[in-house]
């Protein structure tokens, strides 16, 4: 069973993040379970989303306790207390400006940065950054593949559907060329 | 590929409001709350798509939500409301009233952790603290039990003339996305059909709903509410067996776990039920004897059926996500009320295990068996980490 | 299960309490009389009517008030109403225009050309009507509705009496007038003009040809001021001046004219006189607030620049070269118990002069009772009368201004209805029926003031002075639609059910039942706590001492 947790605030599109990255593997024969808790329905306060993708029905119902993999939509967000769900095997991909070296001092992880905010702007997006994240993220895995991601940001995605896909590209095709 | 190639991802608030649909209730009243809030929010998309053809009421609070429910249920109407925590806690008032005038009202209740202090985490307390309300109550395991459960609740509530709260955990199954089997309209036509009480407030019929009466007509309309209560577990039976046979889902008031030859049984209900199921395969795999017993129907509390599954088990672990001060675990004074007297009754640990959401993963349950399997039960309550 | 729920306890019927018992009353809907029904001289069902006018329904009025009244449009015009000193409304803010709604309605039905339906069957007895003024059409009228024959002989050369004769025009258009009387005609009455019945023997001859005879020959003969040359051109009789005015060859006097009284007849003389030039003077013995006119006709007279010395009286009149002179005095005038009964007692050193050409004396009207003696007693000055009307020669019945001196057009409309039925019941065409009970009127306290708003009263509009001044042209309007909407919305309905549910509604023990038309307090269920009398906005429903055992 694979697990991944989201990280992100309210607002930022973590939730709807999850929930793409859950239907891309779904798409791929999967199955899926996701989820997010948040503290209160409130813009900016932390939120988890968390992923269980697995080739059987997926029936526990827990917080994931050692995630695969982080989509981190805030790097502020980076602290011991959400690290303490990952490990150094974890690929943690970080939307940020700052260089990988900014996140030196949290130790020894495998991180990988994306500059959500700057792709989005190419793509006259805005602050809407799930998309490029997705991209990003997508590309340090193995499952799903980036056309499945792409298919599903075209389902799902509420406004500027090719915006979102050549964002989601472009960052995919940026971050296997930084790996 | 996977089982569920038909299957919707719905979270399970979805999953609940695709079941309210298919139900096809007349009149839903709803007040909204936090994690409940999807709940209302898809009805009443699906209601403004013009998918539920029900009057939907948005009164200015969940006690006024329940008293239109109580009117229009006493009309004659199939009625459907949603609500959390808070919500039914400002509802209890009108819980009693609901049961007393035999309104066949089903609820979908989203547990949650009552303030103070203020939260919105997992917890059973909000709909266990509603035990003595004269509600039938179901614990939801999943989103799929979760349509499941409101379409067959239906059937229940009307046929007793009892109402009916299903509740689910927040976010473990309220805001989990997952794979939903969603059935056809005309498959839920066939096992759950219109519905128009023969003993409604109509003129020609000339009955009333809680007038003022004396001492003995109370105590008669108890005794018949008793009666009506002793009918529910065989009329869960028969709903879940009827569901099974057109879906192939079948549901009853408790379900078994790998109990057979259990030398540990874990009871525990909602959400946890699926983490258990995991920790009882890898025990297994260990060799240990373990199984799981869900309790799905809470009230009535099938004791009967309990009794007859635990006799003779030698431990018994009750999980209990709800803590009710100066007791403990309300599941497990359950269990212990129903056990007593039984011969051959397992040693029965209460513990008192993610209350307020605190995560309880399949490790940390593998944990507690190896830990209290072997020890004597303690009276008072046991926290564990 | 189906067993289950069919045969489930629940609460049961709330029938099933009887908690009547303990009341102490009950309340009644008795829709006792409106005070405005109590004042009014037909007995009219106002309350019932404006609410119709309330709902727009025209027709429903007009018929509602023609039961009682053939002449809606002309007592909408020249009635004195006391119904609105009566209404119950003037002592929330203003009285309800009753007079103008009347009008309205009596307008529309002639606008729309409602005639009245034919008797149900035709009788074949037949009455004599002598007089065709407003008592004798009235009597007509009512005869006719019950298929009775009527013959009415007028000794002029036109119906409508002192309607036709004593009011000008300005008050009533005389094409108002006609279309009322011809509708009544139109029921089928044989009517012989310029025939008048002379004497007692003619009278007599009458009652032998007919079933019963009417009387209503009105009061004919002027009262005549005391030492004045009624011989002198420069003096005319009021009665006189009016009809010929109204017949469109006035009197001819020079330009100053004194009128000598203060009750409506010569505020008549005095403002028909202004409308044809003169400088007119009201001279009368009672004080100002004190004139038996309606005060709006004195209003009116004063906008129209007529002079009025009240409270002084002519001793003496001198004719010279310039004219007449009037010797005045003022006096000191004292209302007596009787309407029209008084004391005077001139003040010396008060004295005083008019200059006048003309002097009309209007000091009211004697009835002619002595041509009909042998065959009818008198009563002072009228023909006397028993309480159905009856006069002491059976099957002579008699009303109006020869027989009361309730000396008002509808108070004689109202004596024709009476005096119909009484001779319904003489010739047998009629069962005696219960003079309709009257209970009391239904107070002011009993209006659930809460449900009415104050709203100012709408007041029918008025031609301006100058144009009045030029012609004859009704001085009084009609109100608008909207106006006369407006204005049956703030009737009280005093004691007048208007199925408004209210008390159906607030009944907190559901004792009340909605009937088609009305309500029914169920005995065994109603506490008398009274709450649907205290929300009942009309006082139509009251509380009553519960007597039972």
């Amino acid at each position: 069973m694979r697990e991944i947790i989201i990280l992100g605030r309210g607002g930022q599109g973590a939730q709807t993040a999850g929930n793409q990255l859950a239907q891309a593997f779904y798409a791929e024969g999967k199955f899926v379970q996701t989820f997010a808790t948040y503290g209160g329905a409130r813009r900016g306060t932390p939120v988890t989303s968390s992923i269980r993708v697995d080739d059987k029905p997926v029936r526990r119902r827990c917080n994931i306790e050692r995630a695969s993999a982080m989509l981190c939509f805030d790097g502020s967000l980076l602290d011991a207390n959400f690290l303490r769900n990952v490990d150094s095997e974890t690929v943690i991909v970080v939307n940020t400006a700052k260089g990988r070296d900014a996140f030196d001092a949290l130790g020894d992880y495998r991180i990988v940065t994306v500059n959500g905010a700057e792709i989005a702007r190419r793509f006259d997006m805005g602050k809407v950054v799930n998309s490029a994240l997705l991209g990003a993220f997508v590309a340090t895995l193995d499952q799903p593949g980036i056309k499945t991601m792409c298919g599903v940001i075209e389902q799902t995605a509420p406004a500027k559907k090719q915006q979102n896909i050549a964002a989601c590209q472009y960052a995919y095709d940026q971050a296997r060329g930084a790996i | 590929m996977h089982g569920n190639a038909n299957g919707l991802l719905l979270s399970g608030n979805h999953a609940v409001a695709h079941g309210v649909r298919l139900a096809r209730p007349d009149v839903i009243p709803v007040y909204p709350i936090t994690p409940q809030t999807p709940i209302l929010e898809k009805i009443t998309e699906l209601q403004a798509e013009g998918q539920i053809a029900a009057e939907l009421l948005t009164p200015e609070s969940e006690h006024s939500a329940m008293s239109a429910c109580i009117s229009a249920s006493l009309t004659g109407a199939r009625v459907f409301t949603a609500t959390s925590s808070q919500g039914l806690l400002l509802m209890h008032e009108l819980l009693h009233y609901a049961s007393g005038a035999r309104a066949s009202i089903v609820m979908c209740n989203v547990n949650r952790t009552p303030a103070a202090p203020w939260g919105f985490w997992p917890d059973q307390l909000d709909s266990l603290a509603q035990r003595d309300t004269g509600w039938i109550q179901l614990y939801s395991e999943t989103p799929q039990e979760s349509l499941d459960s409101v379409i067959q609740a239906f059937r229940v509530a009307e046929t007793a003339r009892i109402p009916v709260m299903i509740s689910h955990d927040a976010f473990y199954v309220s805001h989990a996305v997952e794979p939903v089997d969603v059935p056809s309209q005309s498959l839920v036509d066939e096992f759950l059909p219109a519905f128009r009480s023969d003993i409604r407030l109509d003129t020609e019929i000339g009955r009333s709903f809680g007038a003022p009466n004396d001492q003995a007509n109370w105590n008669r309309s108890r005794r018949e509410l008793d009666a009506s209560m002793q009918t529910v577990n065989d009329l869960v039976i028969d709903a879940g067996r009827d569901w099974g046979a057109l879906t192939g889902r079948s549901y009853g008031p408790l379900e078994f776990y790998r109990t057979e030859d259990a030398e540990v049984v874990i009871v525990t209900m909602g959400s946890m039920c699926g983490t258990v199921r995991d920790a009882v395969d890898e025990m297994r795999d260990k060799g240990v004897a373990v199984g799981m017993l869900k309790v799905r129907l809470f009230r009535p509390l099938p004791v009967a059926a309990l009794r007859e599954a635990l006799a003779g088990v030698p431990c018994a672990l009750v999980l209990d996500r709800n803590y009710s001060p100066g007791t403990g675990g309300v599941l497990h004074q359950e269990l212990k009320s129903a056990l007593y007297g039984l011969a051959g009754a397992p040693r029965l640990h209460g513990l008192l295990t993610g209350v307020g959401g605190v995560n309880v993963a399949p490790g940390r349950i593998e944990q507690l068996v190896s830990e209290f399997s072997g020890k004597e039960p303690v009276v008072g309550p046991v926290w564990v980490e | 299960m189906n067993l289950l729920q069919s045969s489930l306890w629940t609460t049961q019927s709330s029938q099933s309490r009887l908690t009547g018992t303990w009341r102490s009353a009950m309340p009644d809907y008795r829709n006792l009389p409106s005070p405005c029904l109590g004042a009014c001289p037909v007995s009219g069902r106002i309350a019932e009517w404006i609410r119709h006018v309330g709902k727009q329904d025209y027709r429903a009025a007009w018929e509602t008030l023609v039961d009682n009244n053939p002449f809606p449009a002309i007592a909408g015009r020249i009635c004195h109403h006391p119904c609105e000193s009566a209404c119950n409304r003037q002592f929330h803010d203003e009285t309800v225009s009753i007079c103008s709604l009347e009008r309205f309605v009596g307008d529309s039905a002639l606008a729309e050309g409602w005639r009245f339906d034919a008797p149900a069957a035709e009788r074949g007895q037949s009455v004599a009507i002598v007089g065709g003024g407003p008592a004798g059409l009235s009597a007509a009228y009512q005869l006719r509705r019950r298929g009775l024959r009527v013959v009415l002989f007028e000794s002029r050369g036109q119906l409508g009496g002192l309607l036709r004769y004593g009011i000008p025009d300005y008050r009533l258009d005389k094409a108002i007038l006609d279309g009322e009387v011809q509708r009544i005609l139109d029921l089928g009455v044989e009517v012989h003009l310029n025939s008048e019945i002379l004497d007692a023997a003619a009278l007599e001859k009458l009652r032998r040809d007919h079933d019963a005879v009417y009387l209503a020959t009105g009061a004919t003969s002027s009262k005549v001021l005391p030492g004045l040359d009624y011989a002198q051109p420069w003096v005319i009789d009021s009665a006189e001046f009016l009809a010929a005015a109204n017949s469109g060859a006035p009197s001819q006097t020079g330009p100053r004219v004194v009128v000598v009284g203060g009750g409506s007849a010569a505020m008549d003389v005095a403002r028909t006189a202004r409308r044809l030039g003169k400088e007119v003077t009201v001279l009368a013995l009672e004080p100002e607030h004190l004139l038996p006119a309606q005060r709006v006709e004195v209003d009116e007279a004063l906008e129209e620049g007529i002079t009025f010395v009240t409270g002084a009286m002519m001793k003496s009149l001198d004719a010279g070269a310039g004219g007449l002179t009037l010797s005045c005095i003022r006096v000191d005038f004292k209302p007596g118990d009787k309407r029209g009964e008084f004391s005077l007692a001139p003040m010396a050193g008060t004295e005083f002069e008019l200059a006048a050409d003309a002097v009309v004396p209007s000091i009211g009207q004697n009835a002619d009772t002595s041509r009909w003696s042998g065959l009818i007693d008198s009563a002072g000055p009228l023909v006397a009368t028993d309480g159905s009307w009856q006069t002491s020669a059976a099957g002579i019945f008699s009303g109006g201004d020869v027989a009361s001196m309730d000396r008002f057009v509808t108070q004689a409309v109202g004596m024709g209805k009476e005096a119909a039925a009484g001779i319904a019941r003489f010739i047998g065409a009629e069962a005696d029926g219960a003079a309709g009970a009257k209970g009391p009127e239904v107070p002011f306290s009993e209006i659930n003031t809460h449900y009415y708003p104050p709203v100012a009263r709408n007041i029918a509009a008025t031609a301006g002075v100058a144009e009045r001044l030029e012609g004859f042209g009704e001085v009084q309007q009609g109100l608008s639609r909207a106006a006369a909407l407006a204005e049956a919305s703030r009737c009280f309905s005093c004691g007048t059910c208007i199925y408004c549910d209210n008390c159906y509604f607030y009944c907190p023990d559901m004792a009340i039942t909605k009937l088609e038309h009305g309500y029914e307090v169920k005995t065994d269920y109603c506490k008398g706590c009274g709450l649907c009398v205290e929300e009942c906005p009309t006082g139509s429903v009251m509380m009553y001492e519960d007597t039972r055992g």
